[in-house]
């Protein structure tokens, strides 16, 4: 195996839909639909069916270097089932396309959330793992 | 989400998923191991 460029994961930037699911409010992605389910780290498919992320497509999971970037994700018609959407921090690893205002990941993880008072319970669905660096690689 | 130009592929792998992966052993077992003599005086 070769070295890895960053011998940790990298941090971006993003943000989520608070979607209500059966198991109780997840995480879910703004763009494509998809459930974060807390503990599992997420992992980029493409639909044109080659390894995610590629240079040359804009697949994987998108983060930005600064929050700035991610803003503007905060605003926007909702799906019945989406009950707001957060602002956070995510963990990326695996194969990394560096972009010049953020990264696509093959893998990524929850870190830190910024949750209005009345999302407390979604914080601490994903307590276990966000801020949990040193864990990133594990499966729990 | 709008990210710019593409730069470089890299890879970020954290330290402590590389030390949980499992280390190979060889296909060749190595040896006989032979204990090591002790010095006379």
């Amino acid at each position: 195996m070769d070295a890895p460029d960053y011998a940790d994961a990298l941090i971006g930037w993003r943000v989520w839909l608070v979607v209500e699911t059966t198991a109780g409010l997840r995480l879910g992605s703004v763009i494509h639909d998809h459930v974060w389910e807390p503990g599992v780290p997420a992992t980029a498919v493409c639909r044109e069916r080659h390894a995610a992320p590629d240079p040359a497509c804009t697949c994987g999971i998108h983060a930005a270097h600064e929050p700035a970037t991610a803003l503007p994700y905060l605003r926007g018609r909702n799906d019945p089932g989406t009950i707001g959407r957060v602002l956070g921090r995510v963990l990326l690893w695996g194969t990394v396309v560096e972009h010049e205002q953020g990264w696509r990941a093959q893998h990524a993880r929850p870190f830190e959330l910024w949750l209005p008072p009345q999302l407390d319970g979604l914080e601490s669905a994903y307590r276990a793992t966000a801020r949990a660096a040193s864990s990133v690689g594990g499966s729990a | 989400m709008e990210l710019g130009k593409p730069i470089r592929t890299v890879t970020a792998e954290p330290v402590e998923r590389r030390a949980s992966e499992p280390v190979t052993k060889p296909k060749v077992p190595v040896g006989p191991w032979t204990l090591p003599t002790t010095p006379t005086r």
